[in-house]
């Protein structure tokens, strides 16, 4: 565009001039990048402006203005059309024309030209033979919509294939005013019909999932806050399913819409109740589980209690023994007594009271009354403390198997010890030493009984580790979160085979009779349940050392009467 | 009038006591005899054996289970000492093993429970006590009957007669370097730590 036409100085000059006219025309046509034409279209020759070379990336006269010079510019596929468009020009009648095809850029490639003229001349049959018009260039433009029809299209597959159905609500109304395919397949409907369903349509209409519901969450969407439920919906069949509704207040070209995304959760709601199902069952077999081992735990205690009993009843007896003989003997001291009272105060005829007082004396002597005195003293002395032997022993045995004592509580390990020392004394103190090294201990929240039951497995243990003559030392301490008893013998150990299995259930070394084969594991347990640890520590002819840590307070769970405990 | 000794073995000391003062009251009878007691009391087993080893005892009413050694054992270790005594067991609990062992090993004459009846527990001591008499009057019988006979020679007779009254007296027991040892100390058996 070398030779630019000169810019006009003044546009509005006097338009009359034709000159002027064409000129301010062939600017205007330059700058919008438009080329003028004008074709006769019996000579088939043609005038191009200089715009419409410029248009193609020539200057003026570089291609023959003829019709055969510039049909090789055009796009083959397209001249067929051309030529077809033309030809129904001629036939129809009309005056306007205009097409759409491709033209050849000098610098190769095709401009999408769209050509608008209109008939300028006619023969006598009416057919035109002279055609102007001008060319415009919307090559750029083309591409753009190619690309949005492109975008919409690729938009549209997404919109319609994705797994959830959309449905667009009028803001105000709630009348569906769009939809996708999914949503149909979801409604078991098609577009046109789920277009005129209302909420009360599509969904079961049993409360919370009704109309009213629907309205309030849709107010709450529209009110700006994007809302996410779940939803009874009901497709055309009648047929209920679940679904999972997002719906949020949405701009959509230009107008406040309402966006609801429905995403079937059917199988997912099945899952829910059959997961829930399975956890009511687990809930269920847990509790069984629990009350078996409860039953479980009552047992073994009751059957440690029935291996102590010969030397509980050992300890009763004996009291019981001498105390009852001892009452006996009593009554025979106070008939003596009596004799002798009886004898000072008679008043017998023809007794002075010098006689009386020969025969108590001689009754005193007779009965022993020295003797009988200073042994009456030893008597009662004797047999208060083998009452006062009786009564803890029944207070310890009650503290020890208290049934059905399951609560949680703040208590002190030291008195839990003590009192199944008391217990298991009697098996212990015909062949060992018990030394006690109590450090300070906070009281604890705990299941007492249940942790004396873990005592008195450990103590009865080390006992039974001790064949004729050792020692057992029961040691205690605490730190800031925890509290730990040591309870260690010099006995015979256990084998490194047997440390293994030291907790599994029913895994005994000892003689029928002698143990259950549970204590330990069900000690494990309870120490368990504590959130606690047992640690051993055993040397084969050495001794073993049972450590037990139980934390102060232990995590809330521990507190739950239906946590169960399995054993590692 | 004939004494008896009975020795009462028992670690726990009110026991003792009781029965101490029991048959001190309370005469023991048995078909219109009244056997005189004279009672001696131990707590601890090992001192029990020690004095029966020196001491001869008409009956001995021992406790089952006991720290150092338990009735059956020390009842078995008095048989061989004076195998004449009658012997009873008072326990306030015993299991099958210890009266198997109470009536295999220590062949004793009566097992009886604590806590006891007095009348029967001093009715029993009255009937072993004379069940043990009819025992040592067969026996010596017998022995006459067979001195008389020639099968026993009178020392023999007259041996048997004095260990019933002192225990080992007719016995001399040899150190290993050919000494006499006159007191013997009681020896625990091995397994006894």
């Amino acid at each position: 565009m070398d030779d630019k036409p000169p810019l006009a100085t003044n546009p509005t000059a006097d338009t009359a001039d034709p000159v002027k006219a064409e000129q301010r025309l062939l600017l205007a046509l330059q700058a919008a990048n438009q080329g003028l034409w004008d074709w006769d279209l019996q000579s088939r020759q043609g005038y191009f402006s200089p715009s419409y070379y410029a248009m193609l990336g020539y200057r003026p006269g570089d291609f023959p203005s003829d019709f055969e010079g510039w049909k090789v510019l055009v796009h083959p596929d397209d001249l067929d059309t051309l030529l077809a468009d033309l030809e129904e020009l001629a036939d129809s009648g009309r005056d306007l024309f205009e097409h759409t095809f491709r033209l050849r850029h000098r610098q190769g490639g095709w401009r999408r030209i769209i050509g608008r003229g209109l008939v300028a001349g006619r023969d006598a049959d009416g057919r035109p033979t002279r055609l102007v018009g001008i060319s415009i260039d919307v090559t750029e433009q083309t591409l753009a919509e190619d690309a949005l029809h492109e975008s919409e299209a690729r938009f549209r597959a997404i919109f319609d294939n994705i797994q959830e159905g959309i449905l667009i609500h009028d803001i105000d109304t709630g009348a569906i005013l769009a939809t996708n395919q999914r949503a149909c397949a979801l409604f078991a409907t098609t577009e046109s019909k789920l277009l005129a369903s209302s909420m009360q349509d599509l969904s079961s209409g049993e409360p919370p999932y009704s109309q009213a519901e629907a309205v309030y969450w849709m107010m709450l969407a529209a009110a700006g806050d994007p809302q996410t439920f779940e939803w009874q919906a009901k497709d055309s069949t009648g047929r209920l399913f679940w679904a999972e509704i997002t719906m949020r207040r949405a701009v959509l070209a230009g107008q406040e819409r309402l966006l609801a995304v429905v995403r079937d959760i059917s199988h997912r709601k099945e899952q829910e109740a059959e997961l829930r199902h399975n956890l009511e069952q687990q809930v269920q077999l847990n509790k069984k589980i629990e009350e078996a081992q409860n039953q479980l735990l009552q047992s073994e205690k009751m059957a440690s209690i029935g291996q102590l009993a010969a030397g509980v009843a050992h300890e009763l007896n004996n009291p019981i023994g001498f105390v009852h003989s001892n009452v006996n003997t009593l009554e025979h001291y106070l008939q003596d007594l009596f004799a002798i009272v009886d004898a000072a105060a008679s008043d017998g005829e023809g007794s002075d009271a010098t006689q009386r007082l020969d025969a108590v004396r001689r009754l005193i002597e007779e009965k022993d009354y020295a003797f009988v005195k200073t042994d009456v003293a030893e008597l009662m002395a004797e047999s208060k403390d083998g009452l006062e032997r009786v009564r803890k022993i029944v207070q310890d045995l009650k503290d020890f198997s208290r049934v059905g004592d399951s609560e949680w509580q703040l208590a002190d390990v030291h008195v839990g010890i003590d009192s199944t020392l008391n217990i298991v004394w009697n098996e212990l103190k015909y062949k060992c030493t018990v030394n006690k090294v109590y450090g300070d201990l906070p009281k604890i929240q705990c299941l007492p009984s249940q942790l004396n039951q873990v005592f008195m497995n450990l103590l009865v243990n080390a006992g039974q580790a001790i064949k004729t003559k050792g020692e057992i030392t029961i040691r205690t301490g605490a730190d800031d979160e925890s509290v730990w008893i040591e309870v260690a013998d010099n006995g015979s150990g256990i084998s490194k085979d047997n440390l293994k299995r030291i907790f599994d259930p029913f895994f005994t070394t000892k003689p029928v009779g002698k143990g259950t084969g549970l204590g330990l594991s069900l000690s494990f347990n309870i120490v368990h349940k504590h959130h606690g640890r047992i640690d051993v520590e055993s040397e084969e002819g050495k001794g073993s050392t049972f450590r037990i840590t139980l934390p102060i307070q232990p995590p809330a769970p521990a507190l739950d009467p239906g946590a169960t405990v399995v054993a590692e | 009038m004939m004494v008896y000794r009975v020795m009462l073995v028992d670690d726990e000391e009110g026991i003792g006591k009781a029965l101490r003062r029991l048959l001190a009251t309370t005469p023991c009878v048995y078909h219109g005899v009244t056997y005189q007691l004279q009672v001696e009391i131990f707590t601890s087993s090992l001192k029990a054996l020690e004095r029966a080893r020196h001491q001869a005892f008409e009956l001995f009413l021992v406790d089952y289970r006991m720290p150092e050694m338990d009735g059956v054992r020390l009842l078995t270790e008095i048989k061989e000492i004076q195998p004449g005594a009658a012997r009873m067991i008072l326990s306030g609990y015993a299991d099958l093993n210890a009266l198997v062992g109470a009536i295999n090993e220590a062949k004793i004459y009566r097992f009886l429970a604590k806590p006891w009846n007095d009348y029967e527990l001093v009715s029993a001591i009255a009937e072993a006590l004379a069940y043990r008499d009819l025992l040592v009057e067969g026996e010596r019988l017998a022995d006459e009957a067979r001195v008389a006979k020639g099968t026993m020679s009178a020392e023999d007779g007259e041996r048997k007669r004095l260990e019933q009254l002192e225990p080992g007296i007719t016995q001399v027991k040899w150190g290993p370097d050919g000494s006499v040892i006159l007191d013997d100390e009681f020896q625990l058996p091995d397994d006894y730590a």
